[in-house]
């Protein structure tokens, strides 16, 4: 039987079979490569998924905002997650337009630009592990023997709106 | 001066010295001796005046005893002494004046007895005439007168004189003999002293002047035999090894003679092979004009080759193109399947059943992308392998080419070889003749090192035999110095 014929025959069960009873409790997540490293971002903190978005550069007293995007009529700003993990700040200066993929934090407030994305990935809540701390890390779970922290992309916001704000201000940071 | 002299030269002059000192020893002696024969023969002289006195003396008494016996006999016969003494009287005093007349005292006195004589005969004859004629009395009377007597005494008294005279001259001869024969024994003794005395250091002169100069000659002669015997001995050694490498070139010579013997068969057979090699390159020639044609048709297939292969490579570089769009549709999918399953995860339970849908076209999306990737990685296969046939088969294509053009250049090369080959031949063949001349060359030369192997045992032979007799003239030499220095 060809690949073909495999590929119509799962597609048509999909539809010939009964409606799957609930799936044991698991988290959706999207797995990403910053500088190389595996990164997973919980699918619950992202409004949306982007490639080849364009991103109108902007001056900042930063390495980490690229600039700006428009997404669905809105300025969104967009920041490189490498180097706001600081997992590739010092190739950050040759990787800061190589960003293809991005993606849009829930509520619009800031987006992120990555390397490379692996795709979809549906964990198991046993298979995670829980961190504890303050750090923008959650957890990590495995996949094919790799570990994949699990990133808090808020937290990681929070993190650069707090190192370039100024200190008694609610603005926005300013160029000193 | 005397280092000077030559052997013969001192000889001669040491004899020469001993010759003269024997000369002037025989004329002392010569002299000497005649000496004391003149003395003597006047000493014979002498003693024959003196017996001739004495006969003088006794014929005139013979004449008185003869005329006594006639005075008293009166008989003839006893007058026979007195006749015989009147015949020798005269002859005697004769005989005694000649002897005498180199003493003319002795010459004086004969003179003065001769007078005496004849009175004397005189009166002897008188008386005998008287007794004749007379008794023997009346002779007796005259006799008793004395006047012979008396003439007898005179007589006698003269010839006393001049015997003494002769006695005298006798002993004064004596000395003179004495005297002469002591200078001869005195030139003798002392002569002969003188003689050997002077042989002697002519000889020890001689002698040590010869010694030292044959010594020293001797002692040239045994340093110049001991580097003699150095030299010889050097010399046979240098023989010996020298015999030994001509043996080894002889051994080299005989190999190099079997070896060119072999390099001449081989070349003859070089020469063969080389004929048979200008046949086939002939026929080789005409084989690579053959494949010539071939790669010319081989030259076309592959140019047909390659236009397939750049049409199949385009073609697949299309495939590619679409591919992309269907990647890039697969891509969009996937997004619009995950922002779906954002937006139902949004949506609560309301969107639970969207989430699925979503969820199996993000699986979809995600199976088309695997899938294009799969044929993405097909296509780039083929493509390659397009290129590397296109590659293969233009390197195919030049190396037709080259093998075209490299059968033209064998075409060329085997007429090069054709030729060569024929040069080889010919040069074979002179090698060939070469060798055999070298051959005989080099027999001429094993000839001449075994004559000169020969040459070198008999030098060495010959270095042996200077080397003995290098010693032996060492030893001669050492005997001779031992021999002059022990004298």
């Amino acid at each position: 039987m060809s690949r073909a014929l495999e590929l119509r025959d799962a597609f048509d069960r999909g539809f010939a079979l009964a409606e799957r009873p609930a799936a044991p409790a698991h988290r959706d997540f999207l797995s990403l490569r910053v500088g190389g490293a595996p990164v997973a971002i919980p699918l619950g903190d992202v409004a949306s998924l982007h490639a080849d978005l364009v991103i109108v550069p902007l001056p900042a007293r930063g390495p980490e905002l690229l600039g700006v995007a428009a997404i669905r009529a809105a300025i969104v700003p967009i920041y490189d997650l490498g180097a706001a993990l600081g997992v590739a700040a010092a190739a950050a200066g040759a990787t800061r337009w190589a960003t293809r993929w991005a993606i849009v934090l829930r509520g619009g407030a800031a987006g992120f630009a990555f390397e490379a994305h692996d795709g979809h990935a549906r964990i198991a809540e046993d298979a995670i592990a829980v961190a504890t701390g303050r750090g923008h890390v959650r957890g990590q779970f495995q996949v094919d023997d790799e570990p994949r922290p699990i990133v808090d992309l808020a937290a990681v916001l929070a993190a650069i709106e707090t190192r370039w704000r100024p200190t008694g201000t609610t603005g926005p940071a300013k160029e000193p | 001066m005397l280092r000077n002299w030559t052997f013969g030269r001192k000889l001669g002059g040491g004899f020469a010295v001993t010759v003269i000192a024997l000369i002037v020893i025989a004329v002392a002696g010569f002299r000497s001796a005649k000496s004391l024969i003149t003395n003597d023969q006047w000493v014979a002289h002498t003693h024959q005046v003196r017996r001739d006195l004495a006969e003088l003396l006794a014929q005139i008494i013979n004449a008185e005893t003869g005329e006594r016996g006639f005075v008293i006999t009166g008989k003839e016969e006893f007058l026979e002494p007195y006749t015989k003494a009147l015949q020798k009287i005269d002859p005697t005093y004769a005989e005694v004046r000649q002897l005498t007349l180199d003493n003319p005292e002795q010459t004086r006195r004969l003179d003065a007895i001769r007078p005496l004589i004849d009175a004397r005969l005189d009166e002897l004859k008188r008386r005998i005439e008287q007794r004749r004629t007379a008794s023997f009395d009346a002779v007796a009377v005259a006799i008793a007168g004395g006047q012979g007597k008396v003439l007898t005494e005179k007589l006698r008294s003269i010839m006393g004189e001049m015997d003494r005279e002769e006695d005298r001259l006798l002993e004064l001869r004596r000395r003179d003999a004495e005297a002469s024969t002591e200078a001869t024994t005195l030139v003798i003794e002392w002569g002969s002293i003188s003689a050997i005395v002077l042989t002697i250091v002519v000889g020890w002169v001689i002698t040590r002047s010869l010694s030292n100069q044959i010594g020293a000659s001797a002692r040239h002669i045994q340093s110049s035999s001991a580097e003699l015997q150095a030299a010889a001995n050097q010399q046979a050694t240098g023989a010996r090894e020298q015999a030994t490498a001509m043996a080894e070139i002889a051994s080299t010579i005989s190999e190099l003679l079997a070896t060119s013997r072999q390099i001449a068969d081989s070349a003859r057979r070089v020469s063969q092979i080389a004929g048979q090699t200008a046949t086939a390159a002939r026929t080789g020639e005409v084989t690579v004009a053959r494949g010539h044609d071939v790669a010319a048709g081989l030259r076309r297939q592959v140019d047909l080759i390659v236009g397939h292969m750049l049409e199949l490579g385009n073609k697949s570089q299309q495939a590619g193109s679409v591919l992309d769009i269907v990647a890039e549709l697969a891509e969009q999918t996937n997004i619009l399947a995950i922002n779906a399953t954002i937006e139902a995860a949004g949506a609560g339970d309301a969107g639970r059943r969207f989430g699925v849908v979503a969820d199996e076209i993000r699986k979809l999306a995600d199976r088309v992308a695997a899938s294009t990737k799969e044929i993405r990685g097909m296509i780039d296969d083929v493509r390659g392998a397009v290129n590397t046939t296109v590659m293969a088969t233009e390197t195919g294509s030049k190396a037709v080419d080259s093998g075209t053009a490299q059968v033209a250049e064998m075409a060329i090369a085997f007429r090069q070889i054709a030729s060569l080959v024929a040069t080889t031949t010919e040069a074979a063949r002179e090698i060939e003749l070469s060798t055999k001349q070298q051959t005989t060359a080099v027999e001429q030369v094993n000839q001449a090192i075994t004559g000169a192997a020969g040459a070198t045992r008999e030098t060495e032979a010959s270095a042996s035999q200077t080397l003995q007799t290098a010693a032996q003239l060492t030893e001669l030499s050492t005997s001779l110095l031992e021999i002059i220095q022990a004298s």
